[in-house]
């Protein structure tokens, strides 16, 4: 949406000051030493995260250099949002949906709603927002005591469910997102490249989604599939003092999503009300980013009522796992790791 | 006749970021200049995903391996990820990025990764196995960047075969939980302190060494085969098909004039595991372990690697980011 939002969070996180005292009991905030501290126990327990430096230029002198923000990448995305079986979001409570914060609004034009928006940000009330229930806490605390080992055995012969892209038109998008363009046509008149025969390179077909076996090579053990994938950031939003997920999505062949793409992998209660497409606080391109006005909210009742419900209290440095839970019911089909090995 | 050993390719993942610092560079400093220019990309352990989404959780599936490139030093590496050299050629027109020989590109790459086995270069660094090429065309003010991927494999002939089938490397090992934790955790220890891709471990009295691969003519003398593996990173995250980066490596292999033409490859996919418990790694680790025949090498150099579409054809891609990279919102981010 517009640069003039963009534009009064920048400015207002310039002029916010650094949080220097842990409130993070208290109202589900960190402080950037807090955050780095989380992030280091992210990438301990879960090595496919990793710190990334980021564009010197953009650097926050706040955070330390070599740990400004999270990454992990090639997350696979099996399937679209709207063909999930089963929804986590159905297990929320649904409290007071109109309160969603409209931030989404194309990422071109400005219209008389921006500025509706940039003032209701920021400003949190209770019924505004979608709190887990206490069945979904109960989950999402649960890998913190140290469970969820992962098996490695699995059964890699069972055909995966329908990868594929889907046919279905989506027809509630913004109609102002880009359309997708058609470029394989302008691809035609290419040469392929001058090669020599090789016998050894696995064949192609068996990387498409659908194909069971590469033909008498004993190799239907496996499915390479070709699926979306996902680069996935977290970024310290000093604004709101609150982690903040961007993402950045490539198709099947490794082309780059489009927003209208990247909203299918959303679940529909948060795709068009708090995903923006905003300029990466750390690189030099625009990504898709869960709008984090509500996030220390729902971070707070999830810590609230973890230990209401007599659990272990939840450390600060916990607070990205358990963040990455409840991210997972707004990216319900994006496989990216919240899981603990077993040696908590 | 055995079965041919068959390679997973690489894919290319290129970051938008990428894109952003060609463009800038193009417009800032090359202008009309087309000279190749060197850019890095990288590459990590392969992995297996869990899924935790739709059907039936708890299946696992393994996604296709990829090099990556970013922007700025190192491509954007992870901590574990290796680091390899590529050639980028950007043209200045769509026609230009179409005439482009890319088979003389790529046998130049091949020709290049040769040089640096006869010359031993590649045994002080096995980066210079993984030389890459990249053609592309960029569309600045579509924002519109074509491009392919050569990743060249200086092929065998006749093709190198299989002879001991893939296994877990748990099974590999055997039952000794502390020797396998003492092999995957050297691999691991090793990789991430010297970047290196490939590497040699060597069984002495029942625990495992990491060494370099110009360490071959030490670990080989007086060791019974089993007793050496040829370890790489392996991108790839199929059961039995080891991943691209091992093309080379056996050529690497072939050049060291063999006692014996059976070798046995670690395709070294634990990086994560770094300090694992024994137990946990029999549980966890990825890493499979081949034997492959190395062929005797013919004196013609072969090659290929220009990545290759779903179906399987040889083709250019286009990777439209106008919606990443406007150009006026970039101004108001100061690039």
């Amino acid at each position: 949406m517009s640069s003039l939002h963009s534009l009064f969070h920048k400015v207002a996180e310039h002029l916010n000051p650094v949080l220097k005292n842990s409130k993070f009991k208290e109202t589900g905030v960190l402080t950037p030493e807090e955050f780095v501290a989380a992030g280091e126990y992210l990438v301990f327990k879960c090595p496919t995260w990793s710190w990334e430096k980021g564009h010197p230029n953009k650097r926050r002198d706040y955070l330390p250099a070599d740990t400004q923000f999270l990454i992990t990448r090639n997350v696979p995305c099996l399937q679209r949002a709207d063909q999930m079986v089963f929804g986590l979001g159905d297990e929320l409570e649904q409290v007071g949906d109109d309160g969603w914060v409209s931030a989404y609004a194309g990422h071109k034009g400005l219209s008389a709603q921006d500025e509706d928006d940039i003032e209701e940000i920021g400003d949190v009330n209770d019924a505004d927002v979608q709190v887990p229930s206490a069945k979904e806490i109960e989950r999402l605390t649960r890998g913190v005591e140290g469970i969820d080992v992962e098996s490695g055995e699995q059964d890699l012969d069972t055909p995966l469910g329908q990868a594929a892209e889907e046919e279905d038109e989506i027809e509630d998008i913004p109609s102002d997102l880009d359309e997708i363009p058609d470029i394989d046509d302008e691809l035609e008149g290419f040469d392929a490249a001058e090669e020599d025969e090789d016998p050894s390179a696995a064949a192609a077909a068996a990387a498409a989604p659908t194909t069971s076996a590469t033909a008498g090579n004993g190799d239907d053990e496996d499915k390479i599939l070709r699926t979306r994938t996902y680069d996935i950031s977290i970024t310290y939003d000093k604004y709101y003092q609150t982690p903040r997920v961007w993402l950045f999505g490539y198709d099947e062949q490794g082309k780059p999503l489009t927003a209208r793409q990247i909203f299918e992998d959303i679940s529909e209660d948060h795709a068009k009300k708090t995903v923006t497409i905003e300029t990466h606080p750390h690189l030099a391109v625009q990504q898709a980013s869960i709008h984090p006005c509500k996030h220390a909210h729902v971070m707070k009742k999830i810590i609230e009522r973890a230990v209401e419900s007599g659990r272990r209290e939840i450390r600060v440095d916990q607070y990205l796992v358990i963040f990455l839970k409840f991210m997972s019911s707004v990216l319900p089909t994006i496989e990216y790791d919240y899981t603990m090995s077993s040696d908590i | 006749m055995s079965e041919i050993l068959r390679f997973e390719p690489f894919s290319s993942a290129v970051e938008p970021e990428f894109w952003a610092s060609v463009a800038h560079h193009k417009l800032h400093t090359a202008r009309l200049d087309t000279a190749a220019r060197d850019v890095q990309g990288s590459f990590g352990c392969g992995r297996r995903h869990t899924v935790r989404s739709g059907g039936e959780s708890g299946q696992t599936v393994a996604v296709p391996a990829r090099l990556r490139v970013g922007a700025g030093e190192e491509g954007g590496a992870n901590g574990g990820d290796i680091v390899v050299g590529g050639r980028l050629h950007n043209t200045n027109t769509v026609e230009d990025f179409k005439r482009l020989d890319k088979g003389a590109l790529l046998r130049e790459a091949g020709a290049a990764v040769l040089e640096a086995i006869q010359s031993g270069r590649a045994s002080e660094d096995p980066s210079l196995l993984w030389g890459f090429v990249v053609v592309s065309f960029a569309d600045l003010k579509r924002y519109r960047f074509w491009h392919w991927f050569g990743f060249p494999a200086v092929m065998a002939d006749p093709a190198d075969t299989v002879w001991s089938a893939a296994q877990g490397v748990g099974e590999a090992v055997g039952s000794d939980d502390s020797e396998l934790a003492g092999l995957v955790g050297g691999c691991a220890q090793f990789v991430s302190e010297t970047r290196h891709g490939a590497f040699l471990a060597c069984r002495r009295n029942g625990s495992w060494q990491v060494r370099p691969l110009s360490a071959w003519g030490d670990c080989m003398a007086g060791a019974s085969s089993g007793d050496v593996l040829v370890g790489f990173v392996d991108p790839s995250s199929h059961g039995s098909r080891p991943g691209w980066p091992l093309r080379n490596l056996l050529a690497w292999v072939r050049h060291q004039r063999l006692a014996t033409r059976r070798v046995r490859v670690l395709c070294f996919r634990d990086g994560g595991l770094r300090g694992a418990s024994g137990a946990e790694m029999r549980q966890r680790a990825q890493s499979v372990v081949v034997g492959v025949d190395v062929a005797p090498g013919s004196e013609a150099l072969l090659v290929s690697g220009w990545e290759r579409d779903a179906g399987g054809r040889a083709a250019a891609r286009v990777a439209d980011l106008s919606a990443a990279m406007d150009g006026e919102r970039l101004a108001a981010a100061a690039l």
